[in-house]
This record gives structure tokens, C-alpha cells and sequence, in this order.
């Protein structure tokens, strides 16, 4: 299968002024990522906040630059390429944020906000362009009329929609879905997952689907990808292996706090178990999640963990698996 | 002044008794029923869920009780039996101290709900002396041991800190820190994981859980997650747009749902 975005070792770290003295800080986001993501094949993107999927999934959008390491797309390097060149490219790479209400300008209407981006790619006439527009809204299950709304006239599962609609209506190829529905209401969320599942099979798009709600994961994708501290710690492939197979103790602690679907299912005592602190070590010779770990042993310390292939597409990064 | 008082319910252990609440926000073109004939019932050591979808009045409902809705929105009918006495019936002189000395909440958005410009502990101890008249070491004591209570680490220094350099996550318990300290007989959780992670969230419900059996805090749980209510509550109530369309135990509602809007809900489930 062809390789359709790629990360080569990518880290990212920003700077933080301190108020008081001339000192800069360095927080590292993400630390030396290799991700392959093969056309048609989605990967879901999971972890805390502070994990650093957000900023992963921006630099695969090409919205920021790797401090170090390569963002590739069909073999081609995005990340350090002129805002010029990037613009054909950038019909085949779209983001859908995750605050609907932030994505669009007050002041157009959804249709005109729309028409921004074909205009931006495309030279076709107002007609094309309106056509365009009312297909796009059908296709995410929106009436035609609310092209002539403002965003502020939208519910938020509405505008959701729309912010769907906007990232789609060129058909790229890979679409970066950053927590598209966890500012959603419980009964919108499994509409905007059935709708992105039928535009993936519509028009063959693949997803990087960035959330930290393990139960969206199956709907959408075939590869789960588990963040740590800015490194995956575990991938697995859902075609072959059982979303329950997964190993690592980090994976483990994420699927613990789930809540129960029903009564009868309610776990006990499971949350003494999780042990409190959103510290991370400094230094990078030992495993990052070590401090939190259940198993820890003194390998952990003094050695940091590689991924590992322990079953068939299932990596994990731990001495104890 | 003779208030409402409802001498009955107290041997029920009912902490609040929600009766027949009708409330209309008033606009200058038109006026929206937010809630309409609410009847709900909290009791002590129980967790009562509100469930609905946003823009339902679960919010409303809330604000009601605390007696801090907008200025627009008139309460047209009904009655907020708090601990026995209807909160509606109290002059407002008495309001304030009476519903507050009673009634804790905590919001969907944590660091918004405490003061940017004082730091944790000024909060705690502001929130202590308020209802208590002690002295200002007591008080600080009291709020250490609170912050304990809630598993914060190192709550020496956590006192010394601003609000934005704590994450969510403990900015809530912070939240649950200061609506517990002078253990309120019912405390308003309105969507207090929304904005969470799933491991924040899960230690948020725990805190919950163990101040209900700790101290026989009625809560009021509002959400529209029925995984958090599925996983925590004790009594659910479904509303929509204004309405309790359907209530009952957590059993009933999981496994003999009657209203369609329920089985709407469920199976919205993932």
C-alpha cells in the first residue's frame, strides 16, 4: 500500500520566556515521532491533554514547523517548504478543528466562508462555486439554505457540520480530525462519527482523528495510536488485532477510567490505582511513564523503552510487555 | 415573616424538593419556557443525575437553586424546598446566607469558576472565614486539609499558586476543595468532567463518590455523558426542553427505559 503522510523522528519543543530574567525554557511537545499512515488507512491519535497529539497533528497538517525530523507527504517534505509551494499541496491536506465556533469569520456567511477556500485552490466560475457549496452542505446533512446563514445562527452540532463541510469540499486525501467531536453533545456524537465514516468511504479520505475518547477510536479507524509525554508508546492495528489485546500499562490506565456503559458494569476501587501525578521525568534514558506505572522496575529508570513488534501491526514500547 | 416550611420531608432524608418549577426567560420579543412543571427530589448520600442535552434547561434548574439566575429569567410558579424550607418563600436578605451555608456547586469550566487574581489558598481561607468565624491560622489549617481530601499534591505549595498554573484537572478538585469545605448538605455538580480527560474524569467522580459517603452530601449530578451517570449516580432524571420527560433509578433507566427520548439517548451510546 502506498505511504501517504509519514513522520521521520519528528520532535517539536517551544519556548517559554521566563517573566523575570532572560532565561528561555524549552518544553518539548513532541519528542521523536516515526508514524506511517498508508492511504485509506486511518489512525486514531490518543492521549491526555498535554500530550502533544495536537501539536503532532498540526505538523502533519503542515500548520507547524518540526524543530527537528520531516513531515513527508507522498514522499515530499512539507515542513520546511515556501507557503507558496504549499498551496497546491494544501488542498490535499485539510484539518477540521476542534472549536467549530473559532473556525469561522463572524462576519461571512458559511456559504462565502466556504467559497474562501475553493477560490483559494480553484479557478471556477460563481455558479461552479455555488453548485460546489450545495453539494458539500447535502453530503454532511445540512440544508442548502443555510449557505446564506451566519455561523452565530448555528447550533453547535450544526456548525460542527459546517466546519466538516469547509474542511471537505476540495476532497483531499488526508484530513487531520483534531478532537472533531468532543465539544459535542453526547447524542450529536455518534451522527458526526457516522458522517465522517460515510465520507471516508465516499470519497476515500484518511484520517489522522486526534481525540482522548478511547470509545470514538473503533468507529473511524484501523490503526490506534497511544500518546505519551510526546511519544507513542503503543500502535496497534484494529483489523488485526482486538482493541482489548492492548499492553501497555499506560493503555491499560486510559481503558480503566472509561466509564461503565451500564450499572451492572461499574468497576470497583479501580481509581485508587491511579497513581497521581502529571509529572514526567526530564531526562530521556528512562521510560517516561515510570512514575505513574503500576509495574515499574529498575530497568525503567535507566533505560528508555524502544517500540517494539509483539504481535502482527501491534508495537509497544515497554520492558515489562 | 413565616417561611414555607415542610416539616415531612426531612424525615426522608430529601435535602432538596423540587416542586412543580415552572421558569420563563424574558426577552423583549418573545419570552422561552427554560423550564416547565419540574418536579425533581435529591436525597442525602444520593446522587441524583439531571441528563439532557444542551439547551434542555439542566443549567437553569441549577442556577434556580442556587438563586443566581440571570435577571431576565422570572420564576412563574413552583416551589425550591431546600433542607425542608422553600428557598422562593426567603426575603433576600436571608437568601444569600441560607442557600450558601447549605449549597455548594462547581461549574463545567474550572479555571474560569476561581478568581485569576488570588491565589489558591487566599480562596480557600476567603471561603472558610466566610462561614465561619475563626481565626485566620485555623481557617488556613482547615483548607490544607481540605486540599488533602481531594488528593492534591503538596498542598503547601499548591496554596502559593495562581489558578492558571494549575491544569484542569486539579483546578477542579480545587473547585470541589472550596464547594466542601463547609460541608453543604447538597452540592450542584453542573458537567464537572465535560471538559476533562478520561483519567481526570474518573478521579473527579471518585472525589464525588467518596464526599457523598464521607459526609452524606446530596449531589446533584448535571450531564449529558451517560457514561458518567451510568458509572456514578443513583437516581436519574431525563429533561428535555424544559421537561422531565422521564425519571427513576439508574436500573430502570438503563435497562427499562419507557420514554423515547431515553432510548434516543442510549442509544446514542458509543
Amino acid at each position: 500500500m502506498e505511504v501517504l503522510a509519514e513522520t521521520l523522528n519528528i520532535r517539536k519543543s517551544y519556548e517559554k520566556q521566563n517573566l523575570f530574567s532572560k532565561k528561555k525554557e524549552k518544553v518539548p511537545a513532541v519528542n521523536g515521532v516515526s508514524l506511517k499512515i498508508q492511504k485509506g488507512c486511518s489512525v486514531g491519535l490518543v492521549g491526555e491533554s498535554g500530550s502533544g497529539k495536537s501539536t503532532l497533528g498540526r505538523m502533519m497538517a503542515g500548520l507547524e514547523t518540526p524543530t527537528e525530523g520531516q513531515v513527508l507527504f507522498r514522499g515530499q517534505s512539507i515542513s520546511n517548504i515556501s507557503l507558496r509551494k504549499m498551496r497546491p499541496l494544501r488542498r490535499n491536506i485539510q484539518m477540521i478543528f476542534q472549536n467549530s465556533s473559532s473556525v469561522f469569520d463572524p462576519s461571512y456567511t458559511i456559504g462565502e466562508s466556504i467559497a474562501e477556500v475553493i477560490k483559494n485552490s480553484e479557478k471556477v466560475s460563481k455558479k461552479e462555486c455555488l453548485g460546489k457549496i450545495e453539494t458539500i452542505l447535502e453530503q454532511v446533512g445540512l440544508d442548502t439554505s443555510y449557505a446564506q446563514r451566519y455561523p452565530k445562527e448555528l447550533s453547535g452540532g450544526q456548525r460542527q457540520r459546517a466546519n466538516i463541510a469547509r474542511a471537505l469540499v476540495l476532497h483531499p486525501e488526508f484530513v487531520v480530525c483534531d478532537e472533531p467531536v468532543s465539544s459535542l453533545d453526547y447524542s450529536l456524537r455518534k451522527q458526526v462519527l457516522t458522517l465522517l465514516n460515510d465520507l471516508r468511504n465516499k470519497f476515500g479520505i484518511t484520517y489522522l482523528f486526534i481525540t482522548h475518547d478511547l470509545n470514538c477510536v473503533p468507529y473511524v479507524c484501523d490503526i490506534m495510536a497511544i500518546m505519551y509525554a510526546g511519544k507513542i508508546v503503543e500502535q496497534i492495528d484494529l483489523k488485526n488485532n482486538s482493541m482489548q489485546n492492548t499492553l501497555h500499562p499506560y493503555t491499560s490506565l486510559l481503558f480503566s477510567c472509561i466509564p461503565a456503559k451500564v450499572p451492572a458494569e461499574r468497576k470497583k476501587c479501580t481509581i485508587e490505582s491511579i497513581i497521581d501525578t502529571t509529572v514526567i521525568p526530564d531526562s530521556n534514558h528512562c521510560c517516561r511513564f515510570f512514575l505513574r506505572c503500576p509495574h515499574y522496575t529498575e530497568r525503567c529508570i535507566n533505560e528508555e523503552p524502544l517500540l517494539k513488534e509483539v504481535a502482527n501491526g501491534h508495537f509497544v514500547a515497554c520492558h515489562i510487555v | 415573616m413565616q417561611y414555607k416550611i415542610d416539616k415531612g420531608v426531612r424525615s426522608e432524608n430529601v435535602i432538596l424538593d423540587i416542586r412543580n418549577l415552572s421558569l420563563d426567560y424574558v426577552m423583549p420579543d418573545q419570552n422561552i419556557h427554560a423550564v416547565i412543571d419540574l418536579k425533581l427530589v435529591a436525597r442525602m448520600g444520593k446522587i441524583t443525575a439531571l441528563v439532557g442535552e444542551s439547551g434542555s434547561g439542566k443549567s437553569t434548574v441549577a442556577l434556580a437553586v442556587m438563586g443566581i439566575q440571570d435577571k431576565n429569567a422570572i420564576i412563574s410558579n413552583g416551589e425550591i424546598y431546600l433542607a425542608g424550607t422553600d428557598v422562593l418563600s426567603l426575603p433576600k436578605k436571608d437568601k444569600r446566607s441560607y442557600i450558601s451555608n447549605r449549597v455548594g456547586i462547581i461549574f463545567q469550566d474550572p479555571i474560569d469558576s476561581l478568581n485569576p487574581l488570588l491565589t489558591i489558598g487566599e480562596q480557600l481561607v476567603e471561603t472558610v472565614l466566610i462561614h465561619e468565624k475563626i481565626t485566620k491560622n485555623q481557617a488556613r489549617t482547615i483548607a490544607l486539609n481540605q486540599l488533602l481530601a481531594v488528593s492534591l499534591p503538596q498542598p503547601e505549595e499548591l496554596m502559593k499558586k495562581y489558578p492558571f498554573m494549575l491544569s484542569g484537572g486539579m483546578c477542579q478538585r480545587v473547585m470541589i476543595a472550596i464547594a466542601s469545605v463547609f460541608r453543604p448538605l447538597l452540592l450542584i455538580a453542573d458537567e464537572p468532567t465535560t471538559a476533562l480527560d478520561v483519567t481526570i474524569q474518573a478521579q473527579i467522580l471518585h472525589h464525588l463518590d467518596s464526599m457523598r459517603k464521607r459526609d452524606g452530601t446530596a449531589i446533584l449530578l448535571i450531564t449529558h455523558d451517560l457514561g458518567v451517570v451510568a458509572e456514578i449516580a443513583d437516581d436519574v432524571c431525563i429533561m428535555k426542553d424544559g421537561h422531565i420527560v422521564e425519571s427513576g433509578t439508574v436500573d430502570d433507566i438503563f435497562y427499562n427505559p419507557q420514554h423515547v427520548h431515553t432510548r434516543q439517548l442510549l442509544a446514542a451510546t458509543l
